[in-house]
């Protein structure tokens, strides 16, 4: 399988996995990182990596927001499943305090109260970014720092 | 009675003048009490409907009362309208969608209520009634949204943001902490979280017992 196919296919909850140990990389840097990390994971964790340092233009990042419907999706498949874009977006790049993403908070806000199937999905993997990221700390919390 | 036949036998449960009322009664219970309370059973099973707290057999118990009021009510009615009485198939498959349809309706009141009246530090969400794919928790979804856009005809600045705010904590179980923490959300505080989720629940108790639902 090619790397861009295994990044394809990280399902909503290995989704929130990952992204909670790329923001505990970016905040406590590289070291930090479980040991028990696999080839794979530290593969899809170098892929998202790269794709978050492509997001970090602006003009990206609004359009990831425009895109969300107003309302529910219509499709058959809701627009949050999926979408990495989107949650690196959210739960990596995301400033709470600008004016903009005040404004794209409001739209994330909005589409969510409307779709449901989009909520469950976002439930998923904010569900299984929250627990990594409780493991991550009580595991730094009790091993000691070290260094390579 | 034991011997007449379903036509026969639906006639006679409508008529509480007859001699043969009150036997008519018996054999349709012996007959169908079994089947009404494996119906319920299975509906209550499929909801895990002991996450509400109570013990199952109470809810069941609940649910067929319900069931017998709906059957019994206005003389009947409900049986003297069915259509084929002599076809034992569609009774029982009849029979099954009235005792499907209470229950469903017995649970949703039961789990709603349970959101709206939990205590905010309560470990009792609606989370308990989300199961994979599940329609009506879709329905209960919907039916929060319409409440809140079309029957209040003034909403707050922070609308969006509070019903996204009940939405995780009734519906996804998270703590008020994770809410909080996560992004757009960051630096709110408990008490906003609290705030949000009460604000909400005040509106929904107001139309509780609307037959949208």
């Amino acid at each position: 399988m090619t790397v861009e196919a295994m990044v394809e296919e990280i399902s909503m909850r290995e989704l929130g996995y990952y992204l909670a140990l790329l923001e505990h990389q970016r905040d406590h840097g590289k070291q930090r990182l479980p040991a028990d990390l696999t080839p794979d994971d530290l593969t899809i964790l170098e892929q998202l990596r790269e794709r978050l340092a492509e997001l970090e233009q602006w003009n990206i990042l609004n359009r990831i927001v425009d895109e969300l419907p107003a309302y529910e999706c219509r499709t058959e498949n809701p627009i949050l499943e999926n979408h990495q874009d989107f949650f690196l977006y959210f739960f990596v790049l995301h400033k709470a305090r600008t004016q903009s993403a005040n404004k794209n908070c409001m739209r994330v806000f909005r589409h969510l109260n409307y779709c449901y199937r989009c909520f469950k999905a976002f439930s998923a993997v904010s569900r299984t970014f929250f627990n990594t990221k409780e493991n991550l700390n009580s595991r730094d919390n009790r091993i000691p720092e070290t260094t390579g | 009675m034991t011997n007449v036949s379903l036509s026969d036998l639906i006639d006679a449960l409508s008529q509480p003048s007859s001699a043969q009322w009150q036997k008519a009664w018996q054999e349709f219970l012996s007959r169908y009490h079994r089947f009404i309370y494996h119906c319920i059973n299975q509906r209550c099973q499929r909801w895990q409907a002991d996450r509400l707290g109570y013990q199952l057999n109470d809810i069941v118990e609940d649910i067929y009362g319900q069931v017998m009021v709906i059957l019994c009510q206005d003389n009947a009615r409900v049986i003297r309208n069915f259509a084929h009485k002599s076809d034992e198939n569609r009774f029982l498959a009849w029979l099954a969608a009235v005792c499907n349809h209470a229950a469903t309706r017995y649970l949703k009141q039961q789990f709603f209520q349970r959101a709206l009246d939990s205590d905010p530090r309560s470990h009792t969400q609606v989370r308990a009634m989300m199961a994979e794919d599940n329609h009506d928790e879709w329905l209960m979804f919907q039916w929060i949204n319409h409440c809140l856009r079309e029957k209040q005809k003034t909403r707050r600045n922070n609308f969006e943001r509070d019903l996204f705010i009940f939405f995780l904590y009734t519906f996804a179980d998270f703590s008020r902490e994770q809410i909080a923490s996560l992004p757009c959300l960051e630096g709110i505080g408990h008490r906003v979280v609290d705030v949000a989720v009460n604000r909400i629940r005040s509106v929904l108790r107001q139309h509780r017992f609307s037959t949208d639902i």
